[in-house]
Order: structure tokens, then C-alpha cells, then sequence
């Protein structure tokens, strides 16, 4: 848990506190990237860069917000930054490949079912994906979550709930051609 | 209520979003739709792979990695900062240098013209100024009223520009004087600035004041209330030694030349 002080001495220039509060939202940054971007590089990029910029806006936290909901806000935007770069973001029909194909054979090869799910959130449109690691892998409730995407939770919701039902869709598919392969 | 709003609340269920009372109902609901049951039994299993997604870990420390970019950075900040002071100091010069060659040209056919002129002038002039009453002074040069100093709207004022471009500070022997030649009038310098008092020790002039990277190297009374200074800039222009002040005091004015 962040204190607010810490936040205060980082901000005065004291390079312990600063360390202290970075520790303290790097692992929460570094899996957001993750599950944002698919891959170890890209995340290990996009949380350097998310820990970066809080840094140099540190000046600019007024508290309106929790430190780490503001911190996955930075880390959101760094990780999206990085995936636009990457042209991570084609539209699913291009990334995805047939059945029998690379993508299923990894999950395959992976045991499966955790491999689809990743896979599937990694097709899902920015701000659904950013709605469903927010809500699965932090843990954050729907106030939560509108607060790190700076959005009224009437489109988080909107954003979770399309997100869930392309998942539901995709991993239905996904277990046919898995079974059926 | 119709099933498409049920599969809303299966959603939120998911989330914990329900009040008791929906969730009552939705479970009244279910259990007499097959379709809806299917729909949440299906999200409760993706909800649960969701939940049950491996925790990832950065395989080194980013703070560390971060607090050391920072650290770098900073330090090439601090460079940064120290070679721009540098350059400025450093730049001042060849800026100017670079404009100068035009600039010492147009400078120096002035100045000749103006030597010429100011030879000219005194030629002319000398007998007129000769026998002025107030030329006690050892210099053997005519002293000029200052105020009309680098004006160009005068013979005289171009001759004592060239009369102070003349003047050598170090071969003077009247140099360091601080009282004017009659010693009606004595001048100190005190807190960058010159002030001039009278015999009965009233200040009658206070001089503007020097900047801070500015020292007078001599002091030198022409006339009887004439004061020159030379005036040494640490930080001074190339080419150029420093100013020459000439404070006159009958019309409480003073002038600034450059002094090569």
C-alpha cells in the first residue's frame, strides 16, 4: 500500500521514496503491460517507459485519484503507445489464423485453455481489453476501473461486458477446433 | 423483464454488482431458462479462467532499472546545463566574432575618418580652444564637453570620440588622480558607482552604477570638471579593453565609448 507521504517525498526529490513507490507499483504496471501487449519484451518496454513517466509526472498527481489507479493509467497509455508502434492492433480478423495453425498449436503445446484466453484478450479492441485485465488481473471494481481509464462507468461497463461476450465467442471456437483437432 | 436484460445481470453477477434482491430474481429467472442458464454457465467458466490467469513478473527489477536511467539521466541534465553556462560564455565571443570582421571594418574606417576629422578639427579649432580659461591640466589635449559625446551632430563631439580613443590611460601621468585639477572636486568610487563630492566633502554627482564584472582601472580628471574612467569589463567585448566613462559634471551627464 502506497503511502501518501511517499508520494510527497519522491515528489520533494527524495530518490529512496521514489524507489519505494515505484517498487511498490511495478509489479501491478508490469502485468497490466503483460496482459495489454501479449509478450515479455513489449511488456518489459511499456512498464520501463510507465515507471518513467510516472516519475516525471509525480509533479502533476494531485491525489484525485489512488497513486496506483493513476499509476495503471500511465501504464495503460505506455502499453498502448507501445502496441500502436508495434501495429499490435490490426484488426483480429488479420491476426488471427485458421485452426491446425501457429496461435493453436502454441495453446496446444501450452496446455491449452490459458493460452486461448491470452490469445483472445490479446484480439479484443483497446479499450475492451484494457476494461477486462483491469477487472481480472488487478482485481479492480467497476469505480476502479473507470478511474484508470478516465471514463464513466456506464462505458466500462459497456466495455467489460462486450469484452466478456467476444471472449465467451472466441473461446467457444477455440475449444471446437482444440477438440476437434 | 426480457432475457436480454437478464444476460446484463448475469454480467454484473459476474462482478459482484448484484443487489440481493436481483440476485433473487435472476436466479428465479434462470432456472426457468435454458438459454440463459446456458449463457451463464458459460461466462462463470470464461469469469473463472479470467481469475485464474497466471501472475506474470518482470524477470529483473524495472525500479532499479528506472531509478538508474533516472540517475543518468539527471546527470546528463546537469552536463547539459553546465555546457550551455559554458557556452554562453564561451558563445558570447564567437558570436560576435563572427559578425565582426564586417563589423571592425565599418568600425575601423570610422574611426580613421573620424581621426582624420578629429585632426581636421583641431587644427581648425585649436587656437579657438587654446586659450580657454580652464585648461590647467597637464595633458596637452583640449578638453571637450562630453555631452555632445557620439552625438555626430558636432565637430566637437566627434573630436573628443577621437580625443578619448587617443588618450592612453598608462602613459598618463595625471592617472589616478581622484581630484580634479583645481581640487575643487574629488572622486571615490563606492558601491559601483563614482560619486564626485565637492571641497566641502557634498556629494555633487553620483554616477550610475557599474555592473558587477566591471572594475575602473583609472580614473582622470580633464579639465576642471571633466572626469574619465577607464572602465575594465571581465567579461568584456574582444577587441576591446573596456569602456571609457566621461562624466560631465556642469551637466550632470555622462557618456560611455569603447575603449580599445
Amino acid at each position: 500500500m502506497v503511502e501518501a507521504d511517499w508520494v510527497e517525498d519522491a515528489r520533494q526529490g527524495d530518490r529512496e521514496a521514489l524507489a519505494r513507490l515505484l517498487k511498490e507499483v511495478e509489479g501491478p504496471v508490469y502485468r497490466t503491460a503483460y496482459y495489454m501487449l501479449g509478450n515479455e519484451q513489449d511488456a518489459l518496454d511499456a512498464s520501463q517507459e510507465a515507471l518513467l513517466r510516472i516519475y516525471r509526472k509525480l509533479s502533476s498527481f494531485r491525489g484525485e485519484a489512488r497513486f496506483e489507479t493513476w499509476a495503471q493509467r500511465i501504464a495503460i497509455h505506455a502499453a498502448i503507445d507501445i502496441s500502436r508502434k508495434r501495429k499490435q492492433t490490426l484488426p483480429y480478423k488479420d491476426e488471427i489464423e485458421p485452426s491446425g495453425s501457429e496461435g493453436i498449436k502454441n495453446s496446444v503445446e501450452s496446455g491449452g485453455t490459458v493460452a486461448d484466453v491470452h490469445e483472445a484478450i490479446g484480439r479484443l479492441q483497446e479499450a475492451e481489453r484494457t476494461a477486462v485485465v483491469l477487472r481480472y488481473l488487478q482485481d479492480y471494481t467497476y469505480d476502479q476501473i473507470a478511474e484508470a481509464m478516465d471514463m464513466p462507468v456506464g462505458t466500462v461497463k459497456s466495455h467489460l461486458f462486450r469484452g466478456r461476450k467476444k471472449l465467451k465467442g472466441w473461446l467457444a471456437d477455440y475449444k471446437e477446433g482444440g477438440v476437434l483437432s | 423483464m426480457r432475457c436480454e436484460a437478464y444476460q446484463e445481470w448475469i454480467q454484473r453477477q459476474l462482478d459482484n454488482d448484484l443487489t440481493s434482491s436481483e440476485e433473487q430474481e435472476l436466479e428465479n429467472h434462470v432456472r426457468s431458462c435454458p438459454r440463459c442458464a446456458e449463457e451463464r454457465a458459460i461466462l462463470l467458466d470464461l469469469s473463472s479462467q479470467l481469475n485464474n490467469l497466471p501472475d506474470v513478473k518482470p524477470s529483473f527489477s524495472l525500479t532499479e532499472a528506472v531509478m538508474t536511467q533516472i540517475a543518468a539521466d539527471d546527470k546528463v541534465e546537469e552536463q547539459k546545463e553546465n555546457r550551455q553556462d559554458k557556452q554562453e560564455s564561451i558563445h558570447r565571443h564567437p558570436i560576435q566574432l563572427k559578425d565582426s570582421p564586417l563589423k571592425r571594418k565599418r568600425r575601423w574606417w570610422w574611426l580613421g575618418g573620424s581621426a582624420i576629422a578629429a585632426g581636421i578639427m583641431a587644427i581648425l579649432f585649436l587656437p579657438l580652444i587654446l586659450p580657454a580659461p580652464n585648461d590647467h591640466s597637464n595633458q596637452g589635449q583640449p578638453s571637450n564637453p562630453p555631452s555632445s559625446k557620439g552625438s555626430n551632430s558636432g565637430g566637437l563631439g566627434i573630436q573628443s570620440e577621437g580625443d578619448a580613443q587617443k588618450v592612453n590611460p598608462s602613459e598618463d601621468s595625471s592617472a589616478n588622480k581622484t581630484s580634479s585639477s583645481n581640487g575643487t572636486y574629488k572622486a571615490t568610487i563606492s558601491n559601483q558607482q563614482i560619486v564626485i563630492l565637492n571641497q566641502s566633502g557634498k556629494e555633487v554627482y553620483r554616477s550610475k552604477s557599474l555592473s558587477n564584472n566591471e572594475r575602473v582601472a583609472k580614473m582622470d580628471w580633464q579639465g576642471k570638471d571633466q572626469l574619465t574612467l577607464w572602465v575594465r569589463s571581465t567579461e568584456g567585448n574582444k577587441g576591446q579593453r573596456g569602456e571609457i566613462v566621461t562624466i560631465n559634471l556642469p551637466s550632470k551627464t555622462e557618456k560611455r565609448s569603447p575603449w580599445r
